[in-house]
Protein backbone atom coordinates (compact mmCIF):
# COMPACT_ATOMS: atom_id res chain seq x y z
CA UNK A 1 0.00 0.00 0.00
CA UNK A 2 1.61 3.06 -1.34
CA UNK A 3 0.10 6.43 -0.71
CA UNK A 4 0.08 9.09 -3.64
CA UNK A 5 -1.48 12.64 -3.13
CA UNK A 6 -4.88 11.83 -1.95
CA UNK A 7 -4.69 8.25 -3.85
CA UNK A 8 -3.39 5.09 -2.35
CA UNK A 9 -2.50 2.15 -4.00
CA UNK A 10 -3.75 -0.89 -2.62
CA UNK A 11 -2.97 -4.61 -3.56
CA UNK A 12 -5.15 -6.72 -4.87
CA UNK A 13 -3.51 -9.61 -5.54
CA UNK A 14 -4.51 -11.48 -1.97
CA UNK A 15 -7.60 -13.69 -3.29
CA UNK A 16 -10.35 -14.55 -1.10
CA UNK A 17 -9.09 -14.96 2.22
CA UNK A 18 -8.56 -11.24 2.97
CA UNK A 19 -4.94 -8.70 2.31
CA UNK A 20 -1.54 -11.08 1.91
CA UNK A 21 0.58 -10.99 5.35
CA UNK A 22 3.60 -11.69 4.07
CA UNK A 23 5.89 -11.99 0.59
CA UNK A 24 6.56 -8.82 -1.44
CA UNK A 25 4.33 -6.31 -2.52
CA UNK A 26 4.19 -6.14 -6.47
CA UNK A 27 3.60 -2.67 -7.58
CA UNK A 28 3.08 -3.05 -11.12
CA UNK A 29 -0.34 -4.82 -12.59
CA UNK A 30 -1.84 -5.76 -9.17
CA UNK A 31 -2.95 -3.11 -7.38
CA UNK A 32 -6.05 -0.19 -8.11
CA UNK A 33 -6.52 3.29 -6.75
CA UNK A 34 -8.61 3.76 -4.11
CA UNK A 35 -8.96 7.24 -3.03
CA UNK A 36 -9.03 9.15 0.44
CA UNK A 37 -11.77 10.13 1.85
CA UNK A 38 -12.16 12.99 4.46
CA UNK A 39 -15.95 11.90 5.79
CA UNK A 40 -18.33 15.11 5.25
CA UNK A 41 -19.23 16.31 9.02
CA UNK A 42 -16.42 15.11 10.70
CA UNK A 43 -14.08 17.86 10.63
CA UNK A 44 -12.12 16.25 13.29
CA UNK A 45 -10.78 13.68 11.56
CA UNK A 46 -7.67 15.20 9.92
CA UNK A 47 -6.68 15.20 13.93
CA UNK A 48 -6.89 12.23 14.05
CA UNK A 49 -3.52 10.90 12.72
CA UNK A 50 -1.58 13.06 14.98
CA UNK A 51 -4.28 12.69 17.66
CA UNK A 52 -3.44 9.00 17.61
CA UNK A 53 0.29 9.42 17.53
CA UNK A 54 0.00 11.77 21.00
CA UNK A 55 -2.38 8.94 22.66
CA UNK A 56 0.47 6.23 21.65
CA UNK A 57 3.51 8.57 22.36
CA UNK A 58 1.98 9.94 25.83
CA UNK A 59 0.60 6.74 27.46
CA UNK A 60 3.70 4.78 26.38
CA UNK A 61 5.92 7.41 27.97
CA UNK A 62 3.78 7.05 31.11
CA UNK A 63 4.00 2.85 30.80
CA UNK A 64 7.55 3.47 30.57
CA UNK A 65 8.66 6.27 33.08
CA UNK A 66 8.18 3.58 36.36
CA UNK A 67 11.16 1.51 34.75
CA UNK A 68 13.21 4.65 35.81
CA UNK A 69 11.55 4.96 39.37
CA UNK A 70 12.55 3.16 42.47
CA UNK A 71 10.38 -0.05 42.78
CA UNK A 72 8.87 1.13 45.62
CA UNK A 73 6.52 3.75 43.38
CA UNK A 74 4.07 1.49 42.35
CA UNK A 75 0.87 2.36 41.67
CA UNK A 76 -2.38 2.20 38.77
CA UNK A 77 -2.31 1.75 36.09
CA UNK A 78 1.48 3.12 35.97
CA UNK A 79 3.30 0.26 37.64
CA UNK A 80 6.94 -0.63 38.55
CA UNK A 81 5.61 -4.30 38.46
CA UNK A 82 7.72 -5.74 40.95
CA UNK A 83 6.24 -8.82 41.59
CA UNK A 84 8.40 -11.89 41.79
CA UNK A 85 11.42 -9.67 41.10
CA UNK A 86 12.76 -10.02 44.86
CA UNK A 87 14.35 -12.95 45.96
CA UNK A 88 12.50 -14.02 49.17
CA UNK A 89 15.35 -16.50 51.01
CA UNK A 90 13.87 -15.52 54.15
CA UNK A 91 9.87 -14.66 54.55
CA UNK A 92 8.10 -13.35 57.46
CA UNK A 93 4.21 -14.22 57.08
CA UNK A 94 1.90 -11.94 59.66
CA UNK A 95 -0.92 -14.19 60.15
CA UNK A 96 -4.67 -14.63 62.82
CA UNK A 97 -5.06 -18.12 64.31
CA UNK A 98 -7.53 -19.86 66.55
CA UNK A 99 -6.06 -21.36 69.41
CA UNK A 100 -8.22 -24.42 70.25
CA UNK A 101 -8.79 -26.48 73.30
CA UNK A 102 -6.73 -29.57 72.08
CA UNK A 103 -3.73 -27.29 71.74
CA UNK A 104 -3.46 -27.48 68.40
CA UNK A 105 -4.82 -24.04 66.02
CA UNK A 106 -6.87 -23.00 62.73
CA UNK A 107 -5.62 -20.00 60.37
CA UNK A 108 -8.11 -17.53 60.38
CA UNK A 109 -8.93 -17.08 56.45
CA UNK A 110 -9.13 -13.71 54.94
CA UNK A 111 -12.94 -13.28 54.79
CA UNK A 112 -13.37 -12.91 58.72
CA UNK A 113 -10.67 -9.31 57.60
CA UNK A 114 -13.09 -8.65 55.23
CA UNK A 115 -11.06 -9.62 52.11
CA UNK A 116 -11.35 -12.21 49.53
CA UNK A 117 -7.85 -12.18 49.26
CA UNK A 118 -4.58 -13.54 51.27
CA UNK A 119 -2.54 -10.78 50.19
CA UNK A 120 -4.74 -8.27 51.21
CA UNK A 121 -5.86 -9.72 54.94
CA UNK A 122 -1.58 -10.39 55.21
CA UNK A 123 -1.58 -6.54 54.97
CA UNK A 124 -3.78 -5.53 57.06
CA UNK A 125 -2.52 -7.58 60.07
CA UNK A 126 1.09 -6.27 59.54
CA UNK A 127 -0.23 -2.90 59.45
CA UNK A 128 -1.62 -3.33 62.81
CA UNK A 129 1.26 -5.08 64.23
CA UNK A 130 3.35 -2.36 62.93
CA UNK A 131 1.41 0.39 64.53
CA UNK A 132 2.18 -0.57 67.96
CA UNK A 133 -0.03 -1.99 70.73
CA UNK A 134 -3.38 -0.34 70.81
CA UNK A 135 -3.90 -1.47 67.09
CA UNK A 136 -2.54 -4.58 67.69
CA UNK A 137 -5.34 -5.52 70.61
CA UNK A 138 -7.82 -3.98 68.61
CA UNK A 139 -7.43 -5.99 65.66
CA UNK A 140 -7.17 -9.16 67.72
CA UNK A 141 -10.57 -8.49 69.79
CA UNK A 142 -11.98 -7.69 66.36
CA UNK A 143 -10.82 -10.99 64.86
CA UNK A 144 -12.15 -12.53 68.14
CA UNK A 145 -15.55 -11.39 67.70
CA UNK A 146 -15.91 -12.33 63.72
CA UNK A 147 -14.50 -16.05 64.59
CA UNK A 148 -16.38 -16.61 67.89
CA UNK A 149 -19.68 -16.34 65.93
CA UNK A 150 -18.20 -19.20 63.11
CA UNK A 151 -18.93 -23.19 63.79
CA UNK A 152 -15.54 -24.08 62.91
CA UNK A 153 -14.07 -22.10 65.78
CA UNK A 154 -16.42 -23.37 68.08
CA UNK A 155 -13.44 -25.14 70.04
CA UNK A 156 -11.91 -22.00 70.38
CA UNK A 157 -10.07 -20.47 73.53
CA UNK A 158 -7.66 -18.02 72.36
CA UNK A 159 -7.02 -15.69 68.69
CA UNK A 160 -3.35 -14.91 68.52
CA UNK A 161 -2.04 -12.60 65.78
CA UNK A 162 1.77 -13.93 64.49
CA UNK A 163 4.87 -13.56 62.55
CA UNK A 164 5.99 -16.51 61.32
CA UNK A 165 9.78 -16.67 59.43
CA UNK A 166 10.28 -19.16 57.30
CA UNK A 167 12.64 -19.93 54.51
CA UNK A 168 10.49 -21.08 51.81
CA UNK A 169 12.43 -22.62 49.71
CA UNK A 170 14.02 -25.05 52.43
CA UNK A 171 10.53 -25.68 53.87
CA UNK A 172 9.58 -27.26 51.03
CA UNK A 173 12.76 -29.18 50.15
CA UNK A 174 12.53 -30.59 53.68
CA UNK A 175 10.17 -33.78 54.37
CA UNK A 176 6.97 -33.11 54.85
CA UNK A 177 6.76 -33.83 58.32
CA UNK A 178 9.81 -32.32 59.62
CA UNK A 179 8.30 -28.86 58.05
CA UNK A 180 8.15 -25.71 60.34
CA UNK A 181 8.55 -21.99 60.72
CA UNK A 182 11.95 -21.00 61.76
CA UNK A 183 10.67 -18.50 63.80
CA UNK A 184 7.20 -17.89 65.65
CA UNK A 185 6.28 -14.97 67.18
CA UNK A 186 2.75 -14.50 68.71
CA UNK A 187 2.49 -10.82 68.83
CA UNK A 188 -1.33 -10.63 69.90
CA UNK A 189 -3.24 -12.91 71.91
CA UNK A 190 -6.75 -12.22 73.33
CA UNK A 191 -9.70 -14.82 74.45
CA UNK A 192 -12.08 -16.29 72.22
CA UNK A 193 -14.60 -16.96 74.99
CA UNK A 194 -15.19 -13.64 76.00
CA UNK A 195 -15.95 -12.18 72.58
CA UNK A 196 -18.36 -15.43 72.37
CA UNK A 197 -19.94 -14.26 76.09
CA UNK A 198 -19.00 -17.52 77.68
CA UNK A 199 -17.96 -15.25 80.49
CA UNK B 1 9.59 -6.25 -7.89
CA UNK B 2 9.40 -4.03 -4.89
CA UNK B 3 10.08 -5.24 -1.40
CA UNK B 4 6.94 -4.55 1.21
CA UNK B 5 7.53 -1.94 3.60
CA UNK B 6 8.47 -3.55 6.58
CA UNK B 7 7.88 -0.49 9.30
CA UNK B 8 5.50 -1.33 12.34
CA UNK B 9 5.06 -5.11 10.69
CA UNK B 10 4.35 -6.05 14.24
CA UNK B 11 -0.12 -5.17 13.26
CA UNK B 12 0.68 -4.34 10.25
CA UNK B 13 0.40 -0.43 10.21
CA UNK B 14 1.64 0.82 7.03
CA UNK B 15 2.54 -2.50 5.84
CA UNK B 16 -0.23 -3.14 2.85
CA UNK B 17 -3.51 -3.80 4.66
CA UNK B 18 -6.41 -1.82 3.96
CA UNK B 19 -7.25 1.10 6.17
CA UNK B 20 -11.35 0.15 6.45
CA UNK B 21 -9.76 -3.31 7.84
CA UNK B 22 -7.75 -1.43 10.49
CA UNK B 23 -11.25 0.26 11.81
CA UNK B 24 -12.81 -2.91 11.83
CA UNK B 25 -10.32 -4.43 13.68
CA UNK B 26 -9.98 -1.63 16.32
CA UNK B 27 -13.78 -2.11 16.63
CA UNK B 28 -13.65 -5.79 17.01
CA UNK B 29 -10.46 -5.19 19.92
CA UNK B 30 -12.59 -2.28 21.66
CA UNK B 31 -15.48 -4.86 21.96
CA UNK B 32 -13.39 -7.21 23.34
CA UNK B 33 -11.47 -5.13 25.80
CA UNK B 34 -14.69 -3.12 27.08
CA UNK B 35 -16.46 -6.75 26.87
CA UNK B 36 -13.95 -8.53 28.94
CA UNK B 37 -14.33 -5.21 31.20
CA UNK B 38 -17.60 -5.31 31.69
CA UNK B 39 -17.93 -8.83 32.17
CA UNK B 40 -14.69 -9.09 34.66
CA UNK B 41 -15.79 -6.53 36.77
CA UNK B 42 -19.26 -8.00 36.87
CA UNK B 43 -18.51 -11.40 38.11
CA UNK B 44 -15.46 -9.78 40.41
CA UNK B 45 -17.90 -7.46 41.97
CA UNK B 46 -17.84 -8.97 45.56
CA UNK B 47 -13.99 -8.37 45.28
CA UNK B 48 -14.87 -4.84 44.06
CA UNK B 49 -17.12 -3.90 46.42
CA UNK B 50 -16.17 -5.85 49.05
CA UNK B 51 -13.70 -3.18 50.11
CA UNK B 52 -16.90 -1.00 52.22
CA UNK B 53 -15.91 -3.86 54.88
CA UNK B 54 -12.51 -3.14 55.42
CA UNK B 55 -10.79 -1.36 57.99
CA UNK B 56 -10.63 2.57 57.34
CA UNK B 57 -6.63 2.33 59.06
CA UNK B 58 -6.15 -0.42 55.65
CA UNK B 59 -6.61 2.58 53.55
CA UNK B 60 -4.15 4.38 51.36
CA UNK B 61 -5.23 5.69 48.14
CA UNK B 62 -3.30 4.71 45.08
CA UNK B 63 -3.09 6.16 41.60
CA UNK B 64 -6.54 7.82 40.55
CA UNK B 65 -7.86 7.38 44.40
CA UNK B 66 -4.41 8.84 46.05
CA UNK B 67 -6.21 12.21 46.56
CA UNK B 68 -8.57 10.21 48.98
CA UNK B 69 -8.08 11.08 52.53
CA UNK B 70 -10.02 8.58 53.40
CA UNK B 71 -12.11 5.24 52.10
CA UNK B 72 -15.56 6.53 50.37
CA UNK B 73 -18.80 6.20 51.65
CA UNK B 74 -20.42 2.64 50.59
CA UNK B 75 -23.05 4.15 48.46
CA UNK B 76 -20.13 5.99 46.63
CA UNK B 77 -18.21 2.65 46.27
CA UNK B 78 -21.09 0.45 44.71
CA UNK B 79 -22.40 3.59 42.74
CA UNK B 80 -18.84 4.07 41.06
CA UNK B 81 -18.74 0.41 40.81
CA UNK B 82 -22.09 -0.08 38.95
CA UNK B 83 -21.30 2.84 36.60
CA UNK B 84 -18.11 1.37 35.38
CA UNK B 85 -20.25 -1.86 34.96
CA UNK B 86 -22.71 -0.05 32.60
CA UNK B 87 -19.94 2.23 31.32
CA UNK B 88 -17.94 -0.61 29.96
CA UNK B 89 -20.69 -1.85 28.59
CA UNK B 90 -21.96 0.62 26.63
CA UNK B 91 -18.24 1.43 25.32
CA UNK B 92 -18.61 -2.30 24.04
CA UNK B 93 -21.67 -1.99 22.31
CA UNK B 94 -20.59 1.20 20.83
CA UNK B 95 -23.40 3.75 22.55
CA UNK B 96 -22.35 6.89 22.10
CA UNK B 97 -18.72 5.69 22.16
CA UNK B 98 -17.07 9.33 22.11
CA UNK B 99 -18.20 9.62 25.84
CA UNK B 100 -18.87 6.41 26.53
CA UNK B 101 -15.26 5.37 25.67
CA UNK B 102 -13.63 7.87 28.18
CA UNK B 103 -16.26 7.53 30.48
CA UNK B 104 -16.08 3.45 30.73
CA UNK B 105 -11.90 3.62 30.71
CA UNK B 106 -11.73 6.30 33.58
CA UNK B 107 -14.05 4.39 36.00
CA UNK B 108 -12.61 1.38 35.42
CA UNK B 109 -9.34 2.94 36.25
CA UNK B 110 -10.82 4.55 39.27
CA UNK B 111 -12.41 1.57 40.56
CA UNK B 112 -9.31 -1.02 40.25
CA UNK B 113 -7.28 2.07 41.74
CA UNK B 114 -9.86 2.23 44.85
CA UNK B 115 -10.21 -1.89 45.38
CA UNK B 116 -6.04 -1.14 45.36
CA UNK B 117 -5.62 1.29 47.83
CA UNK B 118 -6.59 -1.40 51.06
CA UNK B 119 -3.02 -2.57 51.27
CA UNK B 120 -2.53 -4.70 47.77
CA UNK B 121 -2.19 -3.99 44.41
CA UNK B 122 -3.39 -5.80 42.27
CA UNK B 123 -1.19 -6.06 39.41
CA UNK B 124 -3.55 -8.34 37.52
CA UNK B 125 -5.45 -4.97 35.96
CA UNK B 126 -2.67 -2.49 34.70
CA UNK B 127 -2.86 -4.37 31.48
CA UNK B 128 -6.74 -4.05 31.60
CA UNK B 129 -6.88 -0.49 32.30
CA UNK B 130 -4.22 0.70 30.24
CA UNK B 131 -5.85 -0.85 26.98
CA UNK B 132 -9.15 0.69 27.87
CA UNK B 133 -7.68 4.62 28.10
CA UNK B 134 -5.91 4.40 25.41
CA UNK B 135 -9.20 2.79 23.23
CA UNK B 136 -10.67 5.67 24.90
CA UNK B 137 -9.06 7.97 22.90
CA UNK B 138 -9.57 6.29 19.40
CA UNK B 139 -12.47 6.56 17.20
CA UNK B 140 -13.17 2.26 17.80
CA UNK B 141 -16.54 2.38 16.76
CA UNK B 142 -16.41 3.55 13.51
CA UNK B 143 -17.10 0.08 11.79
CA UNK B 144 -18.76 -2.59 14.37
CA UNK B 145 -21.57 -1.04 16.15
CA UNK B 146 -24.88 -2.66 18.46
CA UNK B 147 -27.80 -0.86 16.76
CA UNK B 148 -31.80 -1.84 17.20
CA UNK B 149 -30.63 -4.78 18.75
CA UNK B 150 -28.23 -6.70 15.98
CA UNK B 151 -24.42 -6.05 15.37
CA UNK B 152 -23.66 -3.74 12.44
CA UNK B 153 -20.85 -3.59 10.25
CA UNK B 154 -20.33 -0.56 8.83
CA UNK B 155 -18.56 -0.22 5.51
CA UNK B 156 -16.92 3.96 4.30
CA UNK B 157 -14.82 5.33 2.52
CA UNK B 158 -11.39 4.97 3.34
CA UNK B 159 -10.82 8.04 5.66
CA UNK B 160 -7.65 9.61 7.51
CA UNK B 161 -9.81 8.76 10.23
CA UNK B 162 -9.82 4.62 9.72
CA UNK B 163 -6.29 4.98 9.11
CA UNK B 164 -5.25 6.17 11.71
CA UNK B 165 -6.94 3.27 13.76
CA UNK B 166 -3.52 1.25 12.46
CA UNK B 167 -1.69 3.48 14.48
CA UNK B 168 -3.52 2.71 17.98
CA UNK B 169 -3.71 -0.68 17.04
CA UNK B 170 -0.08 -0.36 16.80
CA UNK B 171 0.24 1.61 20.04
CA UNK B 172 -2.06 -1.40 21.91
CA UNK B 173 0.95 -3.57 21.10
CA UNK B 174 3.66 -0.73 21.99
CA UNK B 175 2.08 -0.44 25.50
CA UNK B 176 1.41 -4.00 25.93
CA UNK B 177 4.99 -4.90 25.22
CA UNK B 178 6.58 -1.54 27.92
CA UNK B 179 4.58 -3.45 30.39
CA UNK B 180 6.49 -6.34 29.87
CA UNK B 181 9.87 -4.85 29.55
CA UNK B 182 9.17 -2.43 32.85
CA UNK B 183 8.50 -6.08 34.45
CA UNK B 184 11.82 -6.96 33.50
CA UNK B 185 13.89 -3.99 34.46
CA UNK B 186 12.12 -4.38 37.92
CA UNK B 187 13.81 -7.92 38.30
CA UNK B 188 17.16 -6.80 36.96
CA UNK B 189 16.85 -3.57 39.99
CA UNK B 190 15.99 -6.07 42.68
CA UNK B 191 18.04 -8.96 41.96
CA UNK B 192 20.38 -7.94 38.88
CA UNK B 193 20.95 -10.51 36.39
CA UNK B 194 21.34 -13.70 39.10
CA UNK B 195 17.09 -13.66 38.89
CA UNK B 196 17.89 -15.57 35.68
CA UNK B 197 20.02 -18.02 37.89
CA UNK B 198 16.33 -19.16 39.18
CA UNK B 199 16.22 -18.97 42.94
CA UNK B 200 14.47 -16.20 42.82
CA UNK B 201 11.59 -17.82 40.76
CA UNK B 202 11.93 -20.76 42.81
CA UNK B 203 11.43 -19.07 46.12
CA UNK B 204 8.40 -16.64 45.27
CA UNK B 205 7.23 -19.90 43.91
CA UNK B 206 7.30 -21.17 47.39
CA UNK B 207 6.74 -18.34 49.40
CA UNK B 208 3.48 -17.95 47.64
CA UNK B 209 2.11 -21.57 48.62
CA UNK B 210 3.47 -20.85 52.31
CA UNK B 211 1.44 -17.68 52.40
CA UNK B 212 -1.57 -18.90 51.11
CA UNK B 213 -1.10 -22.12 53.40
CA UNK B 214 -0.87 -19.77 56.44
CA UNK B 215 -4.30 -18.02 55.87
CA UNK B 216 -6.06 -21.68 55.26
CA UNK B 217 -5.94 -21.29 51.47
CA UNK B 218 -5.78 -23.89 48.44
CA UNK B 219 -2.45 -23.00 46.80
CA UNK B 220 -1.33 -24.60 44.10
CA UNK B 221 0.11 -28.54 44.52
CA UNK B 222 2.41 -28.19 41.59
CA UNK B 223 3.88 -25.13 43.21
CA UNK B 224 5.99 -27.00 46.00
CA UNK B 225 6.66 -30.03 43.73
CA UNK B 226 8.43 -28.19 41.50
CA UNK B 227 10.29 -26.39 43.90
CA UNK B 228 12.08 -29.55 44.64
CA UNK B 229 13.44 -29.82 41.32
CA UNK B 230 16.13 -26.83 41.66
CA UNK B 231 17.10 -27.56 37.57
CA UNK B 232 14.12 -26.42 36.15
CA UNK B 233 14.31 -23.06 37.43
CA UNK B 234 17.28 -20.99 35.32
CA UNK B 235 15.83 -21.69 32.10
CA UNK B 236 12.40 -20.78 33.00
CA UNK B 237 13.76 -17.29 34.78
CA UNK B 238 15.99 -17.14 31.57
CA UNK B 239 13.49 -17.37 29.78
CA UNK B 240 11.22 -15.40 31.26
CA UNK B 241 13.45 -12.12 31.42
CA UNK B 242 14.57 -12.70 27.55
CA UNK B 243 10.37 -12.36 26.94
CA UNK B 244 10.46 -9.73 29.09
CA UNK B 245 13.52 -7.55 28.57
CA UNK B 246 13.37 -8.48 24.48
CA UNK B 247 9.45 -7.27 24.38
CA UNK B 248 9.49 -4.04 22.89
CA UNK B 249 11.90 -5.84 19.90
CA UNK B 250 9.05 -7.68 18.87
CA UNK B 251 7.12 -4.52 17.29
CA UNK B 252 9.23 -4.65 14.45
CA UNK B 253 8.81 -7.84 13.05
CA UNK B 254 4.73 -9.46 12.68
CA UNK B 255 6.12 -12.97 13.16
CA UNK B 256 7.94 -11.87 16.62
CA UNK B 257 5.11 -10.13 17.70
CA UNK B 258 2.61 -13.07 17.42
CA UNK B 259 5.23 -15.43 19.02
CA UNK B 260 6.04 -13.02 21.88
CA UNK B 261 1.95 -13.08 22.55
CA UNK B 262 1.71 -16.70 22.57
CA UNK B 263 4.68 -17.13 25.07
CA UNK B 264 3.62 -14.51 27.04
CA UNK B 265 0.38 -16.44 27.33
CA UNK B 266 2.51 -19.33 28.28
CA UNK B 267 3.94 -17.30 30.99
CA UNK B 268 0.52 -16.03 32.74
CA UNK B 269 -0.24 -19.93 31.99
CA UNK B 270 2.52 -21.06 34.30
CA UNK B 271 2.01 -18.79 36.95
CA UNK B 272 -1.71 -20.13 37.35
CA UNK B 273 -0.52 -23.21 37.61
CA UNK B 274 2.12 -23.31 39.94
CA UNK B 275 0.90 -20.06 42.02
CA UNK B 276 -2.95 -19.93 41.10
CA UNK B 277 -2.66 -16.28 40.39
CA UNK B 278 -4.77 -15.33 37.43
CA UNK B 279 -4.31 -12.90 34.65
CA UNK B 280 -7.63 -12.59 33.91
CA UNK B 281 -6.71 -10.45 31.04
CA UNK B 282 -3.67 -11.79 29.42
CA UNK B 283 -4.59 -15.41 29.99
CA UNK B 284 -8.41 -14.92 28.05
CA UNK B 285 -5.94 -14.01 25.18
CA UNK B 286 -7.67 -10.73 24.30
CA UNK B 287 -4.49 -8.34 26.08
CA UNK B 288 -2.97 -9.77 22.50
CA UNK B 289 -5.34 -9.03 19.72
CA UNK B 290 -3.39 -5.99 18.60
CA UNK B 291 -0.58 -9.00 17.49
CA UNK B 292 -2.95 -10.55 15.38
CA UNK B 293 -6.50 -10.45 13.38
CA UNK B 294 -9.32 -10.89 14.67
CA UNK B 295 -11.52 -8.87 12.75
CA UNK B 296 -10.51 -11.64 10.20
CA UNK B 297 -12.68 -14.47 12.52
CA UNK B 298 -15.69 -12.35 12.56
CA UNK B 299 -15.66 -12.12 8.90
CA UNK B 300 -14.97 -15.75 9.28
CA UNK B 301 -18.27 -16.20 11.20
CA UNK B 302 -19.93 -13.75 8.45
CA UNK B 303 -19.46 -16.34 5.86
CA UNK B 304 -20.20 -19.56 7.41
CA UNK B 305 -23.31 -17.74 8.13
CA UNK B 306 -23.04 -18.36 11.70
CA UNK B 307 -23.88 -14.79 13.05
CA UNK B 308 -26.75 -14.48 11.05
CA UNK B 309 -27.47 -11.14 13.22
CA UNK B 310 -25.21 -9.68 12.07
CA UNK B 311 -26.49 -7.39 9.50
CA UNK B 312 -23.84 -6.01 6.91
CA UNK B 313 -23.96 -3.69 4.08
CA UNK B 314 -19.92 -4.23 4.40
CA UNK B 315 -16.97 -5.34 2.43
CA UNK B 316 -13.96 -5.09 4.58
CA UNK B 317 -11.95 -4.49 1.56
CA UNK B 318 -11.50 -5.70 -2.54
CA UNK B 319 -10.50 -9.06 -1.02
CA UNK B 320 -13.64 -10.07 1.22
CA UNK B 321 -16.12 -11.46 0.08
CA UNK B 322 -19.90 -9.97 0.49
CA UNK B 323 -21.25 -10.58 3.88
CA UNK B 324 -24.45 -12.98 3.59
Amino acid sequence: MVERGRERLVSTSSGASGPRQGGAFRRSGKHRKVPVEVRKGDAGARWDVPRAWLSVLLLGAATLAPAFLPLGADSLPFSTYPMFSTERTEARIQSARVVLRSGASLPLPPSLLGTGEVLQAKTIIARALRSGPQARTALCQRLAEAASSRSEFSDGVEMQLVEQTYEPVAFFRTEAALRKSKRTRVRARCPLSVARGDR
Amino acid sequence: MKRRRRGFGAVGCFAGESARRYALRLGTIRVATFGFAAAYLLFRGQHFTGVIGLPRSAFEGIGAAAWLGAPMPPGAVWGAWGMAVCGCTAAALGIAYRYSGPLAAALLTWVACYRSSFGMLFHTEHLLCLHALLLATAPAAESLVFRGGVWRLRSRPETRSSRACGIWIYGLSVVTTITYLVAGVAKLKASGWSWAEGDALAAQIAYDALRKAEYGRMYSPLGPIIVQFPWLFPPLAFGTLVLELGAPLVLFHRALGRWFARLAWGFHFGVLLTMFIVFAYPLSFLAYLSFFEPERLLLRWLRGGRLRALQGRFRASTEVSRAP
